[in-house]
């Protein structure tokens, strides 16, 4: 999904969308900016502990490494990409 | 016998004169053996010819000569001779016409063994002991004080011509004559007692001849009285001593009524002519015979123990080894009710059962005779008989009466059965009271009644196990365990087992990753934290990051193998539960899952419980598994969703609703539970691993249990924590 303006910002929106009923926050972010500074700010936001979601992309964990940035998952500039946030999950 | 020693003694000097005399008469008076007739008959030689007679008997007994021929002969001979005299014969009474007869009968054959009188006494003697000698010296002596000078006188002159003139026929007063006293003539055998006519060397011969064959061939005496008494023709069953008896007594005797008993008869009553012997001292000699009933060895009481008749039990030692007449009469229990009293009567009475085994004895003679003379051959014969006399005898010795009727039968060339002769002996033999009284020793036998009671119990036994339908039942049992127990033996030696155990080692290092707090894994996307690894401990639940980073760790070894193998990560079927296909549509942009081999992930119920599925696209099968047994029927629910995504995905993927032909649901084949409340996710995680790696669990089961994990949770840390697998050398497949 594109968004105006973007491009010339040479930024990318990146929503990350709870699973539960958290709400949905855009971030607009370089392409070389860690994963992690977008996760942290969220979870500062909702003013919950780090390590309460697990945010994935299409299906795939994104670690808590500074090294994945959405170059690294080839993600393009001026477009906006979708983050699930997923609750952690317990059984026995 | 009461005569003193010193007046036997005293006597004794007589004797040798008596003899020295007999001799110079011999000699004087020539015996030629074929002389006439009459002077034969004149002279009276009463010692010799009785002693030639006895003789002929002791001869014939041993073998020699067969005295029934002989003394028959000569007893014809000398009754052929006698009508010669008959006016003579007929006045004179019957004992001194006896007397004639026996010694001119004996008188021809006695010549050659003329020279053997003294010999043969003095064997005699010998054999019948010192008391015997003794008194054959009193007699000698009695014979020469008193009748020497008239014995002389009877041979030159006959019979006839006998100072005793004997007028009446009656022995009474014969006795009266020669017996003034009245003494009773001790006389044991009519016969020899009734020759009264050559008195005086009488006593000598009778008493040795009576104790020689008491002695020596154990006559019968009593058997002989018996018989003569009641008038019974001799047979040939009688005993040799009987009929030597009858035939040395010739014709005379004959004439006498068989009915009117002999003088032989009531011998002590009956005071006999031609007997007076005095002692020494002038005292009147009382002789007494062997068979006198006071000098009979005193009779055994017939005792006869009969224990109760019982019927014979196993334990009952076989009583054949004791007394015969018991076995026989034991061996003849089977017979009628009179022939088993008869046998006990037999066997109360020894008596009675001797003289039947006597007659058979005799009987079986008998026959064998009777076959050699119907033979021709009369020496067998005879010889036979006085087998027959042998076993006739009574109290000698079992083994040499044996050895002699062996000898004598197997000399006639007859095959003789030592056993059997001995058997028949045996039935002779008298039982002993101490035998009688002797209790039977194995008549009770107890290990044999062990033994039966051993026996009996082992039967019993085994009846019990035939016919005890309980028995067989549980034995059946018995086996279908067994044969369940060997074949769970099978099954877990061909099913490999995980180890419950980690090396030392390890542990150190799991326990060091465990407590470490910057404890961080990386695989492929996949990431776990130290809060994460630590709910592998033992008791804990465990959380999406292992469950998630643990398939990532099966995607990243199958990519080393040929195995194509897709995961999904426990968000998937949330996603798909909660917002539908659309919400993981962009999650196999990069993958064909219809391509691969089998799509597995993990389920999460309600936050609560881990579950596995997999697609598995080479069985066309959808496997689920709770190790909890799924009660809240949560595979409908998986099956569907699981269904419609494969439909979708195919429809976005290839174009086309997704070909459920052949397909199967399957839940929990085979599936081991857990026996706690937080291992649902290790046993998640191993279904997927193997199912990862190939194995085919609804064919062949799984690999582990419940108690396996523990050793799984510490070999998960492991491995998250090296990033890496390890390989399942239990397992099977291995990869």
């Amino acid at each position: 999904m594109e968004v105006e303006g973007l491009k010339e910002e040479k930024k990318l929106v990146i929503e990350i969308k709870p699973t539960d009923n958290a709400p949905t926050i855009p971030f607009k972010v370089k392409r070389d900016t860690p994963f992690i500074k977008i996760f942290r700010a969220y979870e500062a936001k909702l003013g919950v502990a780090k390590n309460t979601y697990r945010f994935h992309y299409d299906g795939t964990r994104i670690p808590d490494d500074p090294q994945h940035t959405p170059k690294t998952l080839e993600m393009k500039i001026g477009k906006k990409y979708d983050i699930e946030a997923f609750n952690e999950q317990l059984g026995g | 016998m009461s005569i003193s020693a010193q007046k036997r003694r005293s006597s004794s000097s007589s004797l040798d004169d008596h003899h020295r005399h007999n001799h110079k008469r011999k000699k004087a008076s020539p015996q030629p053996f074929s002389d006439d007739k009459s002077s034969r008959i004149t002279r009276p030689i009463p010692e010799e010819s009785t002693l030639d007679t006895f003789k002929n008997v002791v001869m014939g007994v041993i073998g020699r000569i067969n005295p029934f021929a002989d003394a028959k002969d000569q007893s014809q001979s000398g009754q052929a001779r006698h009508p010669q005299q008959p006016a003579q014969s007929a006045s004179r009474p019957a004992g001194s016409k006896r007397i004639a007869d026996t010694s001119t009968s004996a008188g021809g054959a006695v010549t050659p063994a003329d020279d053997q009188l003294d010999d043969v006494q003095k064997f005699l003697l010998s054999k019948s002991g010192s008391s015997l000698q003794m008194l054959a010296e009193a007699d000698s002596a009695k014979y020469k004080e008193e009748y020497e000078p008239i014995a002389p006188k009877g041979s030159e002159e006959g019979s006839e011509e006998h100072p005793l003139d004997f007028t009446e026929d009656d022995g009474v007063k014969m006795a009266q004559i020669h017996e003034p006293n009245g003494s009773i003539s001790g006389r044991t055998d009519g016969l020899l007692a009734s020759s009264e006519a050559g008195p005086s060397h009488k006593p000598l011969i009778n008493s040795i001849d009576d104790r020689l064959f008491q002695e020596r061939f154990s006559v019968n005496a009593e058997n002989t009285n018996s018989l003569f008494e009641s008038g019974q023709p001799p047979t040939s069953q009688l005993s040799l001593s009987e009929e030597t008896k009858q035939n040395s007594k010739g014709a005379s005797f004959r004439p006498k009524s068989p009915t009117k008993p002999s003088n032989s008869h009531n011998q002590l009553t009956q005071p006999q002519p031609g007997y007076d012997f005095r002692l020494a001292d002038g005292s009147p000699y009382h002789h007494i015979p062997a068979s006198h009933p006071a000098l009979r060895r005193p009779h055994r009481p017939e005792v006869s123990i009969t224990p109760p008749r019982k019927a014979k039990k196993g334990w009952e030692a076989d009583k054949r080894s004791t007394s015969s007449s018991e076995s026989s009469s034991s061996r003849e229990s089977s017979e009628n009710r009179s022939q088993r009293r008869k046998n006990r009567s037999n066997m109360r009475s020894p008596k009675k059962s001797k003289e039947i085994g006597e007659s058979m004895v005799r009987r079986i003679c008998k026959q064998m005779a009777a076959q050699e003379e119907a033979q021709g051959k009369e020496q067998n014969s005879r010889a036979i008989l006085r087998v027959q006399n042998l076993f006739s005898g009574k109290g000698a010795g079992i083994g040499n009466q044996i050895e002699k009727a062996h000898m004598a039968i197997s000399h006639i060339g007859i095959n003789a059965d030592k056993q059997f002769l001995q058997s028949m002996l045996l039935a002779n033999r008298r039982v002993t009271l101490e035998e009688r009284t002797q209790p039977k020793a194995n008549t009770f036998d107890v290990n044999g009644k062990r033994a039966t009671g051993k026996q009996a119990r082992e039967r019993a036994d085994e009846q019990a196990k035939i016919f005890n339908v309980k028995s067989v039942l549980k034995s059946l049992e018995e086996l279908d365990a067994e044969q369940k127990k060997k074949d769970a033996e099978i099954e877990a030696s061909l099913r490999p087992k995980a180890p419950t155990k980690f090396s030392e080692d390890r542990e150190r290092q799991i326990v060091a990753y465990l407590k470490d707090p910057a404890f961080k894994a990386r695989v492929a996307l996949a990431q776990c934290e130290a809060s994460s690894i630590r709910r592998l401990k033992d008791g804990t639940w465990l959380d999406d990051e292992i469950m998630n980073f643990y398939g990532a760790l099966m995607v990243e070894r199958a990519k080393s193998t040929s195995r194509k193998v897709h995961f999904f990560n426990s968000f998937f079927y949330q996603r798909v539960g909660e917002t539908g296909y659309s919400a993981v549509k962009r999650w196999t942009k990069k993958v064909d899952i219809f391509s691969m081999n089998t799509v597995i992930f993990p389920i999460n119920i309600g936050n609560m419980h881990w579950t596995a599925c997999a697609i598995n696209f080479d069985q066309k099968r959808i496997e689920y598994y709770d190790s909890m047994g799924d009660g809240g029927r949560h595979r409908d629910d998986v099956f569907e969703l699981v269904r419609s995504y494969l439909d979708d995905e195919h429809k976005e993927r290839k174009g086309k609703p997704f070909n459920f032909n052949g397909w199967s649901d399957e839940f929990n084949k085979n599936s081991p539970q857990q026996n706690n409340g937080s291992d649902c996710g290790v046993f998640s995680c191993q279904t997927l691993e193997m199912i990862s790696r190939g194995r085919d669990l609804k064919k062949d089961g799984f690999e582990f249990k419940a108690e396996h994990m523990p050793y799984f949770r510490r070999l998960m840390i492991w491995e998250i924590a090296h990033g890496k697998l390890e390989e399942r050398s239990w397992g099977n497949p291995k990869f």
